[in-house]
This record gives structure tokens, C-alpha cells and sequence, in this order.
């Protein structure tokens, strides 16, 4: 039996597994604590959709051979950036104009996405070796950086600045932009009918009267965020389209072996360098859903320690330093926020005062990403 | 002796010149008087230095930057939340504190050391990862366990519910009770009196210096010149003290107290240090640092004399917060460690140190120019951004940036060397340290 273990212990599976069977121990919890399973289903498909992009930018640094992306704070920014520019120039009051300023934020997150991957990934190529631990310096650089930006660039919108004093806000609302647009999108809601005290399914927000004449706090009982898990669907597959091409097999390669790679006559620089663009990109996007779906942009420091809940669902979802594949994206991103979900209520209900739910996300994510290190190997080098 | 070379001088200390130039930019700019930037500048140092010696050891074993010394803090924490709850005072308290730390620390030393066995070649971000994990299990012992599982008798410790600790408890009042300035009240100097006394300590250790290398028949007129230095700075510190012809803003600096027990502890700690990188252990150390794999060859214990160099390095991390908290006076339970790493690393590395080397003089040169830099830069910042409450994320940026600019040059030097000449790597392997460079 304990020899079983043991080599269970050895393959990639255990954290996996691990965390599965602490999710469903939760969960059942939740149940006897009279938590609404309902609720708890949504707010992790909520938490699922927000991440997912995020989490999918690990991909094609992972293949490229440069690690998990600790730098994903640099396209967060971009992607903030590419928000901040939206909002500013793009008028949203009337309904379809939203749809416009999303799709603006995306662009231009994907614009800056690309420059600062390029920078990036450029840096990465002179430090190889080194990658995840000088990703995560640069990043908190930059984030640190970015504060002194935020309360100097020119914005004018008087919603993203402070009433007084100078700069933009520390968390910005998007109430009256895209927020929660494609979290609505095709969405299916069972709200409860206050007059009839009956459930009502409500379909694409096209009865959204409903809810908001009774109030979305009480009414909201599950939630499928259709339009969010779409878009990451969509995205995930273009990721696996390009990772099929000719370019991505070649970045495959260089990942899996550098050496054998360059006797093949590959171009190793290059490949990461497309490897780490994409994933900047990715994580720029991932930051205009995750805020759409969050319903506020957060500046200054919170983009700091980003990356390191993406990398652990990835690494949840089975995944190493060294291979990851989209399967590992949608498994771990939903065990990962399961977790956080449903581990929030219960936490607060075992122990009052609060303060405990933060201990079960320091303690997975931190200790996931160690253990994905110790597996990196620890052989003696020269 | 090597010619000097310029380019490779500037190359060679480029964060220390960048940090250099910010610090004297940043007291142009923020127009501080001397005085109460000096008085600042010597409580961070009596307060940090310690920490930043704890980091040097793993540097030389090749083990790079000790994220990890949060822990070694945490088990200083221990230490002072048991002393507290005990209600135990003065000095005899300290002591206390600092030996019921070390068994604890000495077992998370091991703990940490058995990891970085097992993530060899990516030792600083595993020590962050452990650090950032440690917080989330002291989280879980401190604030959930603490009154509920384990027992704490003095009820000012705990959260008004019963569970948990505070989030800031009280280590005394500074005049006898608790650890409070159980060190500062041992032994403390006024400013010029306690320069010229430090001048005359190094006066005497450089007359041992050349004694010593006078009976070796390499007399070296180097300790003559630190000599001569010594004696007419301790004169010229002496006058300050007993006269009043400087000028009244230099007068001002005998208005600083110089906490004179820790910075004798933090000498003899540097001393030690010192002491300890001649031993055989020491030059093990270093061996493994250069090459792991001829150091097994030449019968060292690689995994062994790693796990040692971590037990080393996180008790003197673990003594070094002691004393910072005794200097501060109030610990902040769920926040007073989790900086340390990021602020010792980045003092040690703006002092000339890189990943895989590190002296005692870098440290104090690092702590002097980073604590400078981040008690002025909130008020260069507001002057710069005329906003007083934004000048504080310029001390992030230096943190931040001092880490990441020396890590990126150290590993980008790496590179282009592997690159250049990919067999010279295997033949040569790193230029073996300069004895000197390391016993000043």
C-alpha cells in the first residue's frame, strides 16, 4: 500500500489529486453547512471564466522552454492600459457602444501586449537559466514603476481620477462601461420571482428587468456566465491552433530541447521570444475579461502578485515548469478557483473572525508552485 | 596587483555607482537636515545590518539570494511572542528571546536547506516561493490556532474574541519593561563620541592587521594608511564632541544616539562571519559555491554543507529581527517579516554584492546607501510629484529595482559568457574569490 503511494507520489498526478479530493471534502462540507451549492457552482464558473485567459498565458511560455510566466503582472498592465485607453476615449452611455469599448480595450491590450512581450521576452533570451526569478523581480519592478505612472499620465475621464489630488484611482468602476457585459452575454440566471415566490429562468439578459427591479443581491441564485466561458473557449482554441502550427511545433521543439533544437536549425532566440509575446498578450486580454467579469479595473499594486495564482492552477491542472498543454489550463483553473469559492464560506464559517480563507489560498498556491519546483530536478550541476 | 581598469570598474560596480548617484540626488533634493537624516540612518542600521549579514553565507555556499531569512524572522516571532506572553523584561528577556529562537530556527534553517536540495539551480525563487508559502502556515498558527490549540495566558496578546493574536503587540515601554531597547539602554554614545570610539577600535585592529602581516614578511602598507585614517577621523570626531567650533548644523549630529551594544554585536557577528569563511567549514562553503560537482569529488558532503550554510544563515536572521524588534519596540504579527527578505536582499545587492558573491564590507556599504536612498526617497518623491502621501512608491521601486537590476545583469554576464565560449564554462568555472576582498 505504501509502495502504491509512493509511486503515485512520484508522477505528476499528486497535487492534482490532492487538491481534487480537498475540493469535493470542501464541497460536501458546504453542503452540511446548509451553503447554497447553487451559488457556490456559479461563483466558481464566474471565478473561471475571469481566470481562465490568465491562466491560459502560461501555455506558450511553459512550451517555449522559459517557464511559467512570473511575469505576467508586465501584460496585465498592458492590458490595463489598453482599458484605461478605452475608457477615456470611447463614449459608452448608450447599450451597443459597450461593445465597441470592449473590444478597443482588447485591441489595444493586445497592441501593448506585443511591445512589452518583445521587451520581455528579448530580456529573458540574455538570462537564460534564470527566468522565473528574475520574471518575477522584473515584474514587481515594472508593477512598482507603473505606480509612479498611474499618478502621472495625462487621463482626463473624470471617473478614473481621485476628486482630489492627482492620478487615477486605485480600483475603477466599470459599471457605466463593459463590466459584467460578457458575463451577461448569452447568460443563464435563475432569479427568484418575489410576487410568485417561484424560480424564473432568464436567458441573455434580455429580461434583465427582472432583475434589477428586484434587486440582484437577493434575487441571484446561479448564474452561467455564458459570454465569459465562451470567450475563453475561444481563445483556447486559437492558443491550440497556433501551438498545431508550423511555428508553434517549432516553439514546441525548442522548449522540449534547445540543443536539439539548434542541430535541427531552429532559431531558439526566436521561438522563445514569439513563446513569451504570446503569453503577454494572453495575460493582457486575460486582464480586460478578468476585469470585465470583476467589474473593476485594479491599479497601482494589484497586479503584483498576479501571477502566481495562475501559475498554480496550471501547475494543479498538472502541468510542470517545463510541459503544460490546454487540457491542464481547463482542469486547473477550475479546481483552482473551486477551491477558493467554496473554501471562502466554510473557512468563515469554522472559524469566525475571518482572516482564514486568505491561509487556504496562500497555502495552495505557494505551496503547488514548490512543489512543481522540487520536480524540476535536483540534480547536482557542474 | 591587477592594473586598474576603468570600463571594467564601472562594469564591474555599476548598481553600487547607479545607487551612489540616486542617494546623493535624492539628499540634494529632499534637503533633510544632516542631523536627523544621520540620526534615522543609524537606527535602520543598528536595526538591519544583521539581517543583511545573515544573507552572506548562503551567497558564498552558491545557494544565491536567501529569500528565505523571513523564516529565519518568524522564528525570531516565536521567540518574542512566547517572551511576551511570559511577560519576562530587560535584558535577561532578550537573551531569552534570542535562545529560545534558535532551536526553532535551526529546524526551519534544515527544513529550507533539505528544499533547496531539492530545486538545485533555482534556489532564489524556491526560497521566495518558501517564504510567501510560510506566511500562509504562520497565518493558519497564529491566528487560528493561537488561544484556540495553544495556550497564551496574557489575554493583551489575543484578538478581543479569544483567537488569535493581535496584530500589533506591545514589546514594552523602552525603559525597562519587555525587550524594548533592551540592547539600546545597555550602552549608548553620542554621535561623535561613538565615531571616535568605533575610529579607534579600527585604529587597533589595523595595527594588529600589520603587526600580524609584518611576522608573515609581506608588510603591507595598506593598514598604515588605515592607520593614519583612523586616527585623524576619531581626532577630528573627538573634536566635535569636546569643542563647539563646527558649524551648528554639525553640532546638531551629537543630538544622535548610537545604540553602542548593537553595533558591537553587529561587528562581532561581521567578525564571526569573517572568522567562520577561513574554517575548513568555510572554505567548504566556498567550494561547493564554485562547483558542486568538484567539490563532491574532493570527499566535501555537497548536500551536507548546504543544509549547514542555510541552518547559518536563518538563525543569524533569526537573532538579526530579534534586534530589529527590540530597536522598533511594537511587532506587527502578520506583517513585520514578510519585507525583510525583499528589503536585506536589495540593501546587500546596492552594497556591490551578486548572486554568487558577497562580503562583509558590501553589506555594510549596502545598508548605509539603500536606507539612505529609502528613508530620503518619500521626500524626494513629494517634491518630485508635489504630493507628500505619493513619494512612498518610489521606496518600492528602489527595492524592487535594485533586486531585479542586479539579478538581470549577473544572469545576462552568465549568458554571454556560456555563449560565447560554451567549453570555457567547464574548464574554468568561476574566477576563484579575491581572499582580500572578502577579510576586509
Amino acid at each position: 500500500m505504501f509502495d502504491r503511494i509512493k509511486t503515485f507520489a512520484a508522477g505528476d498526478n499528486l497535487p492534482r489529486f490532492v487538491i481534487l479530493v480537498f475540493y469535493l471534502l470542501i464541497l460536501l462540507v458546504a453542503f452540511f453547512l446548509n451553503q447554497s451549492i447553487g451559488v457556490l457552482i456559479s461563483d466558481t464558473l464566474i471565478r473561471y471564466g475571469m481566470n481562465g485567459i490568465l491562466v491560459l498565458s502560461m501555455v506558450p511560455a511553459i512550451q517555449a522552454g522559459t517557464g511559467p510566466n512570473f511575469g505576467l503582472p508586465i501584460g496585465a498592465i498592458g492590458g490595463l492600459l489598453g482599458m484605461l485607453i478605452s475608457m477615456e476615449f470611447i463614449p459608452q452611455t448608450i447599450a451597443g457602444h459597450q461593445w465597441i469599448g470592449l473590444l478597443v480595450a482588447i485591441l489595444v491590450a493586445i497592441v501593448f501586449g506585443i511591445f512589452f512581450g518583445w521587451l520581455y521576452g528579448l530580456l529573458l533570451n540574455r538570462v537564460k537559466g534564470s527566468e522565473m526569478v528574475i520574471a518575477t523581480y522584473t515584474a514587481f519592478s515594472f508593477v512598482a514603476m507603473m505606480c509612479i505612472a498611474w499618478l502621472v499620465l495625462p487621463f482626463q475621464n473624470k471617473s478614473m481620477k481621485w476628486p482630489i489630488g492627482q492620478g487615477l484611482k486605485n480600483t475603477i468602476t466599470m459599471e457605466n462601461t463593459y463590466g459584467g457585459l460578457l458575463n451577461d452575454f448569452l447568460s443563464l440566471k435563475f432569479v427568484e420571482n418575489h410576487l410568485t415566490g417561484k424560480l424564473e429562468l432568464v436567458f441573455n439578459r434580455s429580461n434583465s428587468w427582472v432583475i434589477e427591479n428586484y434587486g440582484i443581491e437577493s434575487a441571484l441564485k446561479f448564474q452561467f456566465p455564458t459570454g465569459m466561458i465562451l470567450v475563453f473557449l475561444l481563445a483556447c482554441y486559437l492558443v491550440y491552433l497556433f501551438i498545431n502550427s508550423k511555428t508553434g511545433v517549432a516553439m514546441r521543439a525548442v522548449g522540449d530541447n534547445p540543443s536539439f533544437a539548434v542541430a535541427s536549425g531552429l532559431n531558439v532566440n526566436r521561438s522563445r521570444l514569439i513563446g513569451v509575446i504570446l503569453s503577454t498578450v494572453l495575460a493582457a486580454v486575460g486582464i480586460v475579461i478578468y476585469s470585465q467579469g470583476f467589474g473593476y479595473m485594479q491599479l497601482y499594486n494589484a497586479p503584483q502578485q498576479m501571477a502566481f495564482g495562475a501559475v498554480a492552477a496550471i501547475l494543479i491542472g498538472g502541468a510542470s515548469a517545463q510541459k503544460a498543454k490546454i487540457s491542464h489550463v481547463i482542469i486547473g483553473t477550475f479546481l483552482f478557483n473551486g477551491i477558493l469559492v467554496a473554501g471562502l464560506p466554510v473557512a468563515n464559517q469554522l472559524v469566525e473572525g475571518g482572516g482564514l480563507s486568505d491561509v487556504f489560498r496562500v497555502i495552495i498556491t505557494y505551496g503547488v508552485i514548490l512543489y512543481a519546483l522540487t520536480k524540476i530536478g535536483g540534480k547536482s550541476n557542474a | 596587483m591587477r592594473k586598474f581598469n576603468l570600463k571594467r570598474f564601472l562594469v564591474d560596480n555599476i548598481v553600487t555607482i547607479i545607487f551612489l548617484s540616486l542617494t546623493i540626488i535624492g539628499i540634494l533634493i529632499a534637503k533633510q537636515p544632516i542631523h536627523i537624516l544621520v540620526n534615522d540612518l543609524v537606527r535602520r542600521f543598528s536595526r538591519n545590518t544583521l539581517l543583511v549579514l545573515s544573507l552572506i553565507i548562503p551567497v558564498l555556499a552558491g545557494m544565491g539570494l536567501n529569500f528565505g531569512i523571513v523564516i529565519g524572522a518568524m522564528a525570531a516571532q516565536v521567540a518574542v511572542i512566547f517572551v511576551a506572553d511570559m511577560g519576562w523584561n530587560g535584558p535577561g528577556a532578550l537573551l531569552m528571546t534570542m535562545l529560545i529562537s534558535i532551536p526553532f530556527s535551526i529546524l526551519f534553517g534544515w527544513l529550507i536547506g533539505k528544499l533547496l536540495n531539492k530545486t538545485r539551480g533555482q534556489e532564489m525563487i524556491t526560497s521566495l516561493m518558501v517564504s510567501l508559502f510560510a506566511q500562509g502556515l504562520w497565518l493558519l498558527v497564529y491566528l487560528a490556532l493561537m488561544g484556540r490549540i495553544i495556550p497564551i495566558r496574557n489575554p493583551d496578546l489575543l484578538i478581543p474574541g479569544g483567537i488569535g493574536i493581535r496584530n500589533t503587540v506591545n514589546l514594552g515601554d523602552g525603559q525597562g519593561s519587555g525587550i524594548k531597547y533592551a540592547l539600546n539602554n545597555l550602552w549608548s554614545m553620542p554621535f561623535f563620541l561613538a565615531m571616535t570610539v568605533l575610529l579607534l577600535i579600527l585604529a587597533g585592529v589595523s595595527i594588529l592587521r600589520y603587526l600580524q602581516s609584518k611576522r608573515l614578511g609581506l608588510t603591507d602598507q595598506k593598514y598604515l594608511v588605515w592607520l593614519g585614517t583612523s586616527v585623524l577621523g576619531a581626532i577630528i570626531m573627538f573634536i566635535g564632541h569636546a569643542t563647539l567650533i563646527y558649524p551648528e548644523s554639525l553640532l546638531a549630529l551629537n543630538t544622535v544616539n548610537v545604540p553602542m551594544a548593537t553595533v558591537l554585536l553587529i561587528i562581532l557577528v561581521a567578525m564571526f562571519i569573517n572568522w567562520l569563511m577561513k574554517t575548513k567549514l568555510g572554505q567548504d562553503f566556498r567550494s561547493v559555491g564554485q562547483s558542486q560537482a568538484i567539490a563532491a569529488v574532493s570527499g566535501i558532503n555537497v548536500d551536507r554543507t548546504r543544509i549547514i550554510a542555510m541552518i547559518t544563515s536563518t538563525v543569524m536572521a533569526a537573532l538579526g529581527h530579534i534586534v530589529l524588534l527590540e530597536n522598533v519596540g511594537v511587532l506587527n504579527t502578520y506583517g513585520a517579516h514578510v519585507s525583510i527578505g525583499l528589503y536585506s536582499v536589495a540593501a546587500l545587492l546596492v552594497g556591490g554584492a551578486t548572486v554568487n558573491r558577497a562580503t562583509v564590507g558590501q553589506a555594510f556599504l549596502g545598508v548605509i546607501l539603500f536606507h539612505t536612498l529609502f528613508y530620503i526617497a518619500p521626500f524626494a518623491g513629494a517634491i518630485l510629484l508635489n504630493d507628500a502621501q505619493n513619494g512612498e512608491y518610489f521606496r518600492n521601486i528602489i527595492a524592487y529595482g535594485a533586486i531585479g537590476l542586479s539579478l538581470v545583469l549577473y544572469a545576462w554576464k552568465q549568458t554571454s559568457a556560456a555563449e560565447a565560449e560554451p567549453q570555457a564554462e567547464e574548464e574554468g568555472g568561476p574566477p576563484a574569490p579575491n581572499p582580500e576582498t572578502i577579510n576586509q
